[in-house]
């Protein structure tokens, strides 16, 4: 069908198809759905898959459905298994899709949801809650993930506040060197803390670390809400985030708002930070590490970018835990000591590889 | 559309880049900036299209200021291709045409088979239809060029302000840009501004021309007036001949010191 098109008479001319999305975003979910069918059925108490499936089914559809799973394997696998696996799938996938924005937004392949202080800012909120707060169990409300929430925006907060301060250009860069400079002063503060209080330094330092063992139902419906918002406000921007790839003159001449774009880009990607920094504790190289993944291989555009490293940092976090439970059974090893671990050789691979195409 | 600057002054601190400038574009003209290295063209354009806030004096298109509409209202009045754009390599020409569109996509919406109609009509208009699918990064440095004007004439907007369009450029592509832009500009009456280097370039192609140094208009007029020996010897320091060509055009060519 023709289409009129242009008010300077520019001409008729058929729509053209534009490129296609579609079968990146099935592998997407494909690749997600996989995952959390390998995290809920891989552990020491072997599940067997045709149970697992009816007893999920039973506990989320309206209807009776016999599983066939002793009472025991049922609590593993309703209490324990499926709550840690869609808590690593959230996680990833905010990470992945703040680590992606703040790229886009910095313009800097070295930005990570982490970049304007955040991972600090929650830092220093954890320890001082474990070092101050009230002993696990005597407050209604759990003081840790309320500290490191609140710790991780104060720290953007202040980041962005002094960063477009700076200069009357309010660039992006000077935001993130503020972020560099509130990010070593938190974490002066946080280890200030934390030696004059060395007997909580192994809590400290396993906050630190990430663990996903504690997963709760409480943690997911906690995360799930912000990982609504920040993935429908992140996605709304992925045009603008297209267009911020040309540089800021040349965008704002384009007709964006570019201060504006910015600032809903990083309050968004920190609001989903904070939330997962808040349960998981710190979980490194998921957020630099999938999207520029996804980048190699479906290319820069941020209308793949952003869906698919949501998507693919799901799947990422979940096998990465995978591993973290199994590896060195019954022990575990920190997640975030596996994320770098078999991250980083994977990428550098697809780097490669990519590299030579 | 009339574009005006009175009393223009952009300021850097206490660095004057441009230092009060007056000139009245009209409707349909295409005005060449020119000037030596570090005269305020680039600051110049770059307020002109209400990227920079004048330090004084204001500018107008059309009756409006730049400078104080809102990003998507100035897209749509006035194009800007600055020097050296920013091209994201695995873009496809077609994506990054449709960048243009960005100034009539709702806020949080994409393009719609409109916009992507215009941004193939546009590519079409510039002989680059069956480029819609290459990536940036395949093309050369006149394709690139072409494709980057295709951009700006997606915005539709009446008014095309080029900063340096054929610096990178060999003398057949020059050629070929600035055709294209004339042809443009004759087409949809766009008012064209553009800053240029190359002084015979900009006797052939501009109606206008506005020499300016140190962020002053020096000088003002038709080519034949403002290119003349005595005058860029003045303000560019350099020893030209300055040639009539027999169309009526004015040629600018260095000359060298000593013998040969």
């Amino acid at each position: 069908m023709a289409v009129a098109v242009g008010r300077l008479g520019i001409g008729t001319l058929a729509p053209v198809a534009g490129s296609r999305i579609a079968p990146w975003l099935a592998g997407g979910i494909a690749a997600l759905v996989g995952a959390v069918v390998i995290g809920i059925l891989t552990g020491p108490a072997g599940l067997p898959l045709g149970g697992s499936l009816v007893e999920m089914a039973d506990r989320v559809l309206p209807v009776d459905l016999d599983s066939g799973l002793t009472a025991a394997q049922a609590t593993i696998l309703w209490e324990i298994r499926v709550p840690r696996v869609l808590l690593g799938a959230a996680v990833g996938w905010l990470l992945a899709g703040a680590g992606a924005a703040y790229q886009g937004v910095f313009r800097n392949p070295l930005a990570d949801p982490f970049t304007l202080g955040s991972a600090a800012g929650a830092g220093l909120g954890a320890t001082l809650a474990i070092v101050y707060g009230p002993a696990t169990g005597s407050w209604p409300l759990d003081p840790l993930p309320v500290a490191s929430f609140a710790g991780a925006l104060l720290a953007v907060a202040v980041s962005y506040v002094l960063g477009t301060g700076v200069d009357r250009s309010r660039s992006a860069t000077s935001i993130v060197l503020a972020g560099i400079a509130v990010a070593a002063f938190f974490t002066a503060l946080q280890t200030y803390v934390q030696q004059r209080n060395t007997d909580t330094v192994q809590r400290v330092y396993t906050w630190l670390l990430g663990r996903m063992s504690t997963a709760t139902w409480d943690d997911v419906r906690l995360v799930v809400p912000y990982l609504v918002v920040c993935s429908v406000g992140l996605l709304a921007l992925r045009r603008m985030l297209d267009v911020l790839r040309v540089g800021e003159l040349e965008a704002a001449a384009l007709g964006l708002h570019v201060a504006r774009v910015r600032l809903a880009a990083v309050a968004l990607a920190t609001l989903g930070t904070a939330a997962a920094v808040s349960v998981t504790g710190l979980i490194g190289f998921v957020g630099i590490i999938v999207p520029h993944t996804v980048r190699l291989v479906a290319g820069a555009s941020y209308r793949r970018v952003l869906p698919l490293s949501m998507l693919c940092g799901g799947a990422f976090l979940v096998l990465a835990d995978v591993l973290a439970r199994t590896l060195a059974s019954p022990a575990e090893i920190p997640i975030g000591v596996v994320t770098a671990f078999f991250g980083a050789p994977f990428f550098l691979l697809v780097l490669r590889s990519r590299r030579r195409a | 559309m009339e574009l005006r600057a009175e009393g223009l002054v952009v300021a850097y601190g206490r660095q004057h880049a441009v230092d009060g400038i007056d000139v009245t574009l009209r409707k349909g003209s295409w005005t060449c900036l020119i000037g030596p290295n570090g005269a305020g063209k680039s600051t110049a354009l770059r307020a002109l299209a209400g990227l920079v806030r004048p330090s004084a004096g204001s500018v107008t298109v059309g009756g409006h200021r730049p400078d104080r509409l809102g990003p998507r209202a100035r897209a749509q009045l006035i194009a800007y291709v600055p020097q050296q754009p920013t091209v994201p390599d695995d873009a496809t020409v077609l994506d990054y045409v449709l960048l243009g569109r960005t100034a009539y996509v709702p806020t949080f919406g994409v393009d719609s088979d409109e916009d992507r109609a215009m941004a193939s009509a546009c590519l079409h208009r510039l002989d680059l239809g069956s480029f819609e699918r290459r990536r940036l990064d395949t093309l050369s440095g006149g394709e690139l060029q072409r494709v980057v004007l295709a951009r700006a004439l997606a915005q539709e907007a009446p008014v095309l302000l080029l900063d340096e369009p054929t610096s990178a450029l060999d003398v057949a592509h020059q050629q070929q840009v600035l055709d294209l832009v004339a042809g443009l500009r004759r087409d949809r009456s766009l008012t064209v501004v553009a800053a240029m280097h190359d002084l015979t370039l900009a006797g052939q192609y501009a109606d206008r021309v506005v020499l300016l140094r140190q962020g002053r208009v020096q000088a003002q007029g038709r080519p034949s007036e403002v290119l003349t020996r005595d005058t860029i010897e003045r303000h560019y320091g350099a020893r030209v001949h300055v040639v009539e060509l027999p169309d009526g055009s004015t040629a600018v060519v260095p000359r060298r010191s000593g013998p040969t």
